[in-house]
């Protein structure tokens, strides 16, 4: 059993260590919340290859998300993006800390005019 | 003939505690005490027989039962034939019944008691709709004629000893928090949600607490130790799933307390009694209804997912509808008291709560609403939970200060002089002394130590709280270490790796053999900065019989963390886990403390 | 919005103010229910491929038949046609293979094999009949960012032009094509017509 497939072998160390940041920013599309850094998926390894080759070949880090968000979609980005559909879940938090806010500000006012 | 008699248990189990449950129709049940004891404890027994005779079918490799031919085969050491009787849903579901029938059986010893005896009631009703749903959705027992000659592989990432106990932790967790809830709703409907109920409640509320912690702290050590990530938590929504009931379970154990002590927020106390086994009941929805699949969910089915919301729906509808008719009132807590600031921690339990629920949740809601393929990762939760959870610690450093019932500025500013100066001590000392991740660092572990050195200073601090709270600092510790200070390096293979101090250096590869699986591992011989032999890793790459590949890590631990070597198809990665035992020993430490709770007068 | 903001608060104030707040965690855990049965209910469907609607990503690829020959997306234009990505020891093609027999009757397939040996494949086809029109080799494999490619099978609805008008990413099944690959076939087909 081939075990070790070169299908693309580490790089110089800060290639590498640019590579692994971006594998962390990556989803494994086929996994449901892993990142690529993390996958053994076959996909994972094939952008986790795409990744390293295109690294190589000068790309930025940009060039190179923007070209998997172009064939995969938002999905493959860990982090959503802050857009139109994202919002509700980024504001949700603090909707809910002012609404626990209100709620014991309400709650301890009588308290509070008895002290 | 075991599966036979498995079934058999089961049928008579729901018979019982049918029949209890009818009890809640009429007032006299007083007379019948004795009776519906004994039917609990029956059924106690009956499931617990039931979930041998499962056992026993597997470890006997009697095939002719679907639920063992689909998880079990006759290759499998006998361990993993015994604990993967839970290892997928009907078993699962069975372990939860006897759970639940377990702790009926120990609360049945206060029958006497009026309002336990309507508890008990409820919880025949609840364990009555769990045993239905095990008959009617996912028997364990059914018969496949002609039986196979061998059965299926259980799935790799399964046959690990933490499998052993991570699943029973958590359902002694999950569903213990059933009896709290039954005690909730009895307390609701005879209207006596007081000091001594809430001293009765305490060991319902602390056993399943420290268990669930443990459960969840094992799930982890697991996943660190067989997923071959070096990542110990993931947001994953099975993980959440298990998360949801804790966070709301602790902010029930702090607000039974303040109840206890002094006899206010029983209104409070109610609702998160009734919340907690809500959010047991939507993690198990969320599991097994296929609404969110991950690494390690139960196989899907929606007819399953339609029970459980039935069930959800009159238990917790009901539960809910009798607080909103008979919740009491009640003496409010002053702001600047020790009640207060506990339930402002309760608060922000609840609200980092209802975030992990929407970040699980929102892929789904955002399909619905035409913006499909989002999906929230580990980010989006980091962001918005974790700070949330650090507001509490500097809640709980604070509440340890404060007076019961009233306190002022002027009193309580002197009390905070020294654990603020050890706090900024040890904020200091990281920002001087860390290399990476200072500032985000500094913080976590300056808040670690305000929860603990406010605790220290105290005359008359208890050990439990002690032990709880030093453990959540040290989980705290953990995951600055391990999540923030961990590092990693590359190495085609064959290739010396260096790490830190460390080196790698490659030895060969030799062939591995177990019981379920083939493969070969990677020999290396780890060095330290003199060129020391600290020892040999060899992590594995296995092929198991069901066909997976699972690249297995090799760990060496040190004194100040973990050296962890992971094979991948591109070669070999060595990490350097810091402080990551903190995690594990935390979590114990936590759970004991909880443990310890029961003993307080 | 037509009224003032500060108008809106007041309303909404006034609406919370009469809502018993001890009936609030009943009306959140309807809510909750109601996303649970949703969720029961609501099929899950995939978000559309952000490659629909773009031309076919150029590739060269060698071919199963001769690997002097090369197979790239301009071969197959002028035409609509079907790329089907496979492999010999991916179970779902297998089961997909009937289907794809009968297709090529009605429209050109074209295949590539991803992460598959040229023997593997040929074995493969010579078992399970051969319904490409050519079919190259990806063995490393190099397609499967620039096609997109979550796993094998995946089948692309390709027009004239080489704009992709369809992306299945999973195994296609008779409901699937009668209900939408066929009818977008026609359409194609009746617009190169024109």
């Amino acid at each position: 059993m081939a075990i070790f497939l070169i299908a693309a072998a580490p790089l110089p160390a800060k290639e590498e260590a640019r590579a692994q940041a971006l594998f962390h920013q990556l989803r494994c599309v086929v996994c449901k919340g892993e990142s690529v850094a993390e996958s053994s998926a076959e996909v994972a390894a094939d952008i986790r290859a795409m990744v390293r080759t295109r690294i190589e070949a000068g790309d930025s880090d940009e060039q190179i998300t923007q070209t998997l968000v172009s064939t995969y979609g938002t999905q493959v980005l860990m982090r959503p993006p802050l857009a139109r559909g994202t919002l509700p879940l980024w504001l949700a938090p603090l909707l809910l800390l002012a609404m626990g806010g209100g709620l014991l500000f309400a709650y301890f006012k009588p308290a509070r005019a008895s002290a | 003939m075991l599966g036979e008699l498995g079934l058999l248990c089961v049928i008579v189990a729901f018979a019982c505690t049918l029949a209890c449950a009818l009890f809640l129709t009429t007032s006299k049940r007083g007379d019948y005490a004795g009776l519906i004891a004994g039917c609990l404890r029956v059924a106690a027994a009956l499931t617990l027989g039931a979930l041998t005779a499962l056992m026993g079918a597997r470890v006997w490799d009697d095939f002719s039962v679907s639920a063992v031919a689909a998880h079990s085969n006759r290759a499998l050491p006998l361990l993993y034939k015994i604990a993967g009787s839970w290892g997928a849903h009907e078993g699962s579901m069975l372990l939860w019944c006897a759970v639940m029938a377990c702790f009926a059986a120990v609360l049945s010893r206060q029958a006497r008691n009026e309002l336990v005896l309507t508890a008990l009631c409820v919880q025949a009703a609840l364990l009555a709709g769990a045993l239905a749903f095990v008959l009617f959705a996912s028997n364990p027992f059914t018969r496949q004629i002609p039986p196979p000659l061998d059965g299926q592989a259980l799935t790799p990432l399964l046959q690990d000893v933490a499998l052993a106990a991570h699943p029973p932790m958590l359902y002694l967790g999950y569903v213990g928090f059933s009896v709290v809830f039954s005690l909730a709703c009895a307390g609701l409907w005879h209207k006596r949600l007081d000091s001594d109920w809430a001293r009765m409640a305490r060991p319902w509320i602390c056993v399943p607490w420290a268990a669930l912690t443990l459960g969840i702290g094992l799930g982890s050590w697991w996943a660190y130790r067989v997923l071959g990530w070096g990542g110990f938590w993931f947001w994953d929504p099975v993980e959440n799933a298990s998360l949801l009931p804790w966070l709301a379970g602790t902010a029930l154990l702090h607000v039974s307390r303040v109840l206890e002590k002094r006899g206010m927020l029983a209104a409070a106390t109610a609702l998160l009694a009734i919340l907690t086994f809500a959010m047991s009941l939507i993690g198990t929805f969320l599991v097994r209804s296929g609404l969110v699949t991950s690494v390690h969910s139960f196989a899907s089915d929606p007819a399953r997912g339609a029970y459980i919301l039935g069930y959800f729906a009159v238990s917790v509808g009901g539960a809910l509808t009798l607080f909103a008719w008979r919740a009491p009132g009640g003496p409010r807590p002053q702001p600047l008291s020790r009640e207060g600031v506990m339930l402002m921690g309760a608060v922000l339990l609840g609200i980092a709560c209802a975030t992990v629920l929407l970040g699980t949740l929102y892929p789904m809601l955002a399909e619905w609403l035409g913006e499909g393929g989002i999906a929230v990762g580990a980010l989006y939760f980091q962001m918005t939970v974790l700070p949330v959870l650090g507001l509490c610690v500097v809640l709980a450093g604070l509440a340890q200060r404060l007076r019961w019932e009233r306190d002022n500025f002027s009193r309580l500013a002197p009390a905070l002089v020294n654990p603020a100066l050890a706090t900024l001590a040890g904020g200091l000392i990281v920002l001087t002394l860390a290399t990476r991740e200072v500032a985000l660092a500094a913080v976590c572990i300056a808040l670690a130590v305000w929860m603990v050195a406010a605790l220290l200073f105290r005359p008359r601090a208890r050990l439990s709280v002690m032990l709880a709270h030093g453990g959540a600092a040290l989980v705290i510790l953990g995951m600055v270490g391990a999540g923030l200070w961990q590092s990693a390096a590359h190495g085609a293979p064959g290739q010396a790796l260096k790490l830190g101090p460390y080196t790698a250096i490659y030895e060969g590869m030799e062939p591995v053999l177990g019981p379920t699986y083939h493969g070969q591992g990677a020999r290396l011989r780890i060095e330290d900065a003199h060129g020391m032999v600290l020892g040999s890793l060899t992590p594995q790459l296995r092929m198991y019989d069901g066909g997976e590949h699972v690249a297995t890590p090799a760990i060496l631990p040190r004194l100040w963390g973990d050296i962890y070597a992971v094979a991948t198809p591109e070669g070999v990665e060595l990490r350097l886990e810091p402080l990551i035992y903190a995690l594990w020993l935390g979590c114990a430490l936590a759970a004991s403390g909880g443990l310890l709770a029961l003993r307080r007068r | 919005m037509n009224m003032a903001l500060p108008d809106v608060i007041q309303i909404i104030r006034e609406h919370v103010r009469t809502i018993p707040p001890r009936m609030i965690p009943l009306a959140i855990a309807i809510g909750l229910g109601l996303v649970m049965a949703l969720s029961l209910l609501l099929p899950h469907r995939a978000p559309p491929s952000p490659l629909v609607g773009r031309i076919l990503p150029s590739f060269m690829l060698p071919r199963v038949d001769d690997i002097h020959k090369s197979l790239m997306p301009r071969d197959f234009y002028g035409q609509p046609a079907l790329l089907n990505v496979f492999s010999s020891w991916c179970v779902p093609c297998r089961a997909e293979q009937p289907l794809l027999m009968q297709l090529s009757g009605k429209v050109r397939i074209y295949g590539i094999a991803w992460r598959d040996t040229a023997e593997n494949v040929s074995a493969y086809l010579s078992e399970t009949g051969n319904p490409y029109q050519a079919v190259a080799l990806d063995k490393i494999p190099v397609t499967t960012v620039t096609l997109g490619i979550f796993g094998v099978p995946t089948t692309y609805l390709v027009d004239e032009k080489g704009v992709i008008r369809a992306k299945w990413d999973t195994p296609l099944d008779q409901q699937m094509i009668d209900k939408e690959l066929l009818p977008k076939l026609e359409e194609i087909q009746a617009n190169a017509k024109k």
